[in-house]
């Protein structure tokens, strides 16, 4: 994905530094952080509670069940 | 929490990826062929406006790949006040009360109650996984009835039973000449909650497997 300016007064093109997002899960919350490629700190974007707080010994020992609730979720106009 | 990568590094296909430029084929039979070779078929092609790949993501490559459409939201998932403050609530595991809006859970039979909550904390709708809001999609009205009770939104979901497989000479694991169909791709919290969910889709015990 280019993402280029150019400079109109000097014509001189310059390329604003490319960034990603990374995801840092902090016990119960989560934060989203920005660097750069090259893995430097930028800023938070983002810190939420997490919704999925469960290890995966907890999950695997979850009910294998389900809620079979769909008869109640019948629509009759979604047109 | 967030629910797409803004990272702008788009070259590699995820599970969970949303793209576009893709077709959906939908082969129909009235019934089992009983002598080969057959003509007795149709085969509905549909140009669905976003897709979503749901091969694992090691398991992507060699020109094939699994897709499945993103449909609308049912207008009664907006009847629950659970899932219509976080629509993305339907992708988790949550108590039995949460199922249902209020008023129909006390109405349910004492006996019903007991049952359902016999289930714990576990999924509903296990065929759905639903996509956050995003400007890209296309704004609608779950119900064309009542456009103020069910206001309009820019959320889909997909259907795990709605799942099917495409060839494509550029689908690669780690190409670069389909960055121009990848439109985001999930967080990794989002991209493990649909892992989670399709997991169980296909873990179920069915009742008559039990012992």
């Amino acid at each position: 994905m280019e993402n280029y300016i150019f400079d109109d007064q000097t014509g001189n093109t310059t390329f604003p530094p490319r960034l990603k997002n990374i995801t840092v899960n902090m016990g119960a919350f989560s934060a989203i952080l920005q660097l750069t490629e090259d893995d430097k700190f930028v800023g938070i974007v983002e810190i939420s509670e997490k919704k999925d707080f469960m290890s995966i010994d907890q999950k695997l020992s979850m009910p294998q069940g389900y809620h079979d609730v769909d008869k109640f979720y019948e629509d009759s106009d979604s047109k | 929490m967030t629910f797409y990568e803004t990272s702008l590094k788009y070259d590699l296909l995820r599970f969970g990826d949303v793209l576009r430029g893709y077709i959906v084929a939908s082969p129909k039979i009235t019934e089992p062929f009983t002598v080969i070779p057959h003509s007795d078929y149709q085969i509905e092609i549909l140009n669905p406006d976003f897709v979503v790949v749901l091969s694992p993501c090691c398991s992507i490559g060699d020109s094939t790949i699994l897709l499945s459409p993103l449909i609308k939201l049912k207008k009664s998932f907006f009847d629950n006040p659970y899932f219509s403050s976080d629509m993305t609530n339907i992708n988790r595991r949550m108590t039995p009360q949460q199922t249902l809006p209020p008023e129909v859970w006390d109405k349910l039979p004492l006996d019903e109650k007991k049952k359902r909550e016999g289930e714990g904390f576990t999924y509903s709708f296990l065929d759905n996984f639903v996509f956050g809001e995003h400007e890209i999609f296309s704004p609608y009205f779950p119900s064309e009835k009542d456009k103020v009770k069910y206001r309009e939104t820019r959320q889909y979901m997909i259907d795990f039973k709605n799942t099917y497989r495409i060839s494509c000479d550029k689908i690669k694991r780690n190409g670069t000449d389909l960055t121009k169909s990848k439109v985001f791709q999930l967080t990794v919290p989002m991209r493990q909650e649909l892992r989670d969910k399709i997991a169980h889709f296909y873990s179920r015990i069915p009742q008559e497997d039990i012992i």
